[in-house]
């Protein structure tokens, strides 16, 4: 399955073959969507009973050097000033995650290129690993979310204790991304080492989901149908290098980690209220009446995301967005999304009522306005619901 | 007077088109004039040299003039420097953004100094909530206004983003103004409160167009972009 690179140049010293242009790169993701229907078609994607494709499109993407692109610059060794960058890596991170839109593999490349290798960068001991992931190697998922609660830590019951020779994990996650077809899990645990610290008291652990102990199922979900895991660990003993970068600070890497997150998670809804909008206006043949300034309201919202997310980028690739910039993009691109998917339904049923051929607002993809709206609700979710969103915003409140 | 364009990245991308430090000029003079009115501030702009030929000078302006002067008065001096052509309606759509993040931002203050149930009124969840979600609102919207800058300063024309940051904008302003009027209670009723005047200019537009004429704009835009 190994596909030849199309690249042209190469490109800031990041890993992998170099694009010229983020314009180039895109052409290159939509013409090997394009060529393997078996593992990008929405149809092969939502089979009950099935796991769908994801590890296959993360793999033909990585090794076609489609996934590294979109990964930041390793920082220079020596002490000299960096070359301007023509088209920096956030450029084409925009352009993966449009081009896949709509896409259901959208979700699965988003959380393999944005959650795992950019957790697993963070660290020099896993910079191998992450090269790994941007190459389509293997996989990981972030474990985070507990059966018990979400993003209230202290209430957290999975742990990781020192054992003879290494550390034990025990404990339960689910609603996580990606799990199903993960090599590696990138659990958060209590760590009893430091219960009573008052600066951290959780760790992130590496955990091969081949480890004895470790379970994986996928969980049935209202999207992302056959993407998310529910995981039981159960006296796992891993070597003591399990411990991703210092323990007890996993809670600390993870909240900047979720700023990034939350940007990309804003730019991949923002693209699928874009696509779907365009679908919404066509269908029915270019006299069907949508209203206009119906549509016109939702690109109102649709380019102020847009305009956001973009500015959102350019600040984390300066390296300097604001926790509360990120969760106001997700918050109104989760609702904007909602919106544009509401209307996309709406619509599909009136032109059905009027119409008997009316095969759905893309006839290649029957399901696809409910799947956009099934999705947005787990896309609202992830990286924290509206309410924990507010919440960091509102910190700017005293 | 102006100084040479900043080559520099600063602030935000309106901040890097317009002329180095002009928004900390313009700051400092607004502050130096110390009035609420329209008229002295006109006065000691042209005293001091600042001018603002280029679109994003004016929504410097504009911003900067949100933070020192009521709506109304700064609705006033932005006129004077009004310029027609492209984009020309950005900078009442800057003024109208900033000035609704400055509502919310005294309206949190003064939600700091009152109390209910035991506890001061901003540490209310629902309350922290309503303002949070219109800071949000204002950052998207603030967004939207200098990126329609930056492309009509580089020239691009009738993709329909203009038409819509002046709709948003003007959105904005009235849902905050509702909003933080009702947040302020019977205060916020009560004649001459910011709140109470920033409702009645949001449903005044200064360059006389209704939403749904702009609305149309975009519309059309998008019909054309299907041609």
């Amino acid at each position: 399955m190994t596909e030849p690179p199309t690249a042209t140049a190469p490109h800031h010293g990041r890993p992998g073959p170099g694009f010229a242009t983020p314009a180039a790169f895109r052409r290159s993701v939509r013409a090997l969507v394009d060529r393997h229907p078996e593992v990008f078609a929405p149809a092969v994607w939502d089979v009950p009973g099935r796991v769908p494709p994801g590890r296959e499109a993360v793999v033909l993407l990585g090794r076609a050097g489609l996934l590294a692109p979109a990964a930041p610059a390793p920082a220079p060794v020596r002490r000299v000033p960096p070359e301007p960058d023509p088209a920096p890596s956030w450029q084409f991170a925009a352009a993966l995650h449009e081009e896949l839109g709509l896409l259901p593999a959208g979700a699965v490349v988003l959380t393999q290129v944005e959650v795992a290798a950019k957790l697993l960068a963070a660290f020099p001991a896993t910079a191998h690993a992450a090269r790994q992931a941007l190459a389509g190697r293997s996989l990981a998922a972030l474990a985070v979310t507990e059966p018990g609660g979400g993003l209230d830590f202290d209430a957290m019951t999975t742990s990781v204790r020192r054992g003879d020779e290494g550390v034990v994990v025990e404990g339960e996650k689910w609603l996580s991304s990606n799990a199903p077809f993960a090599d590696e899990l990138l659990v958060l645990a209590r760590d009893t080492a430091f219960a009573d610290s008052a600066l951290g008291r959780h760790s992130l652990v590496r955990v091969p989901v081949d480890a004895p102990g470790v379970e994986v199922h996928p969980l049935r979900t209202l999207g992302h149908r056959g993407v998310t895991g529910r995981i039981r660990l159960t006296g796992v003993r891993l070597a003591p290098e399990a411990l991703l970068g210092s323990p007890g600070t996993g809670l600390l890497t993870l909240m900047r980690h979720w700023v990034h997150e939350r940007v990309m998670v804003a730019l991949r809804m923002t693209a699928m209220a874009e696509g779907l909008l365009a679908l919404l206006r066509s269908a029915g043949g270019p006299r069907s009446g949508y209203a206009d300034r119906a549509a016109a309201e939702l690109f109102v919202d649709i380019a102020q995301e847009r305009a956001s997310c973009r500015r959102a980028l350019e600040l984390l690739g300066a390296g300097g967005c604001p926790p509360r910039t990120a969760a106001g993009c997700k918050l109104r691109s989760a609702d904007v999304l909602r919106r544009t998917a509401e209307a996309a339904l709406r619509r599909e049923a009136e032109l059905a009522s009027t119409r008997p051929r009316f095969a759905g607002l893309d006839p290649a993809d029957p399901g696809l306005a409910e799947r956009a709206l099934r999705d947005a609700t787990g896309l609202a979710l992830a990286g924290g619901s509206d309410e924990a969103l507010l919440m960091v915003i509102a910190r700017e409140l005293r | 007077m102006n100084a040479p364009r900043a080559a520099a990245p600063a602030g935000s991308p309106v901040d890097d088109l317009a002329p180095a430090g002009l928004r900390a000029r313009v700051t400092e003079c607004l502050r130096e004039c110390a009035s609420d009115r329209a008229e002295p501030v006109v006065a000691a702009l042209d005293a001091a040299g600042l001018c603002f030929p280029g679109l994003p000078d004016r929504v410097v302006l504009a911003e900067s003039l949100a933070a020192a002067l009521d709506f109304d008065p700064a609705a006033e001096v932005l006129a004077r420097h009004d310029r027609p052509g492209a984009g020309a309606g950005l900078p009442v759509a800057a003024l109208q953004v900033a000035a609704s993040a400055r509502l919310v931002a005294t309206t949190g203050g003064w939600l700091g100094t009152r109390h209910s149930f035991g506890q001061r009124l901003i540490d209310h969840q629902v309350v922290r909530f309503r303002l949070a979600e219109l800071m949000a609102y204002a950052e998207g919207a603030r967004h939207l206004v200098h990126a329609a800058t930056a492309d009509t300063a580089a020239g691009a024309r009738g993709d329909g983003v203009v038409e819509a940051a002046r709709l948003q904008a003007r959105k904005l302003l009235r849902r905050t103004a509702r909003v933080c009027l009702h947040l302020h209670g019977a205060s916020g009723y009560v004649a001459g409160h910011p709140a109470q005047r920033l409702l009645l200019a949001g449903h005044r537009p200064a360059d006389g167009i209704s939403d749904e004429q702009l609305l149309d704009a975009v519309a059309r835009h998008l019909r054309g972009a299907d041609d």
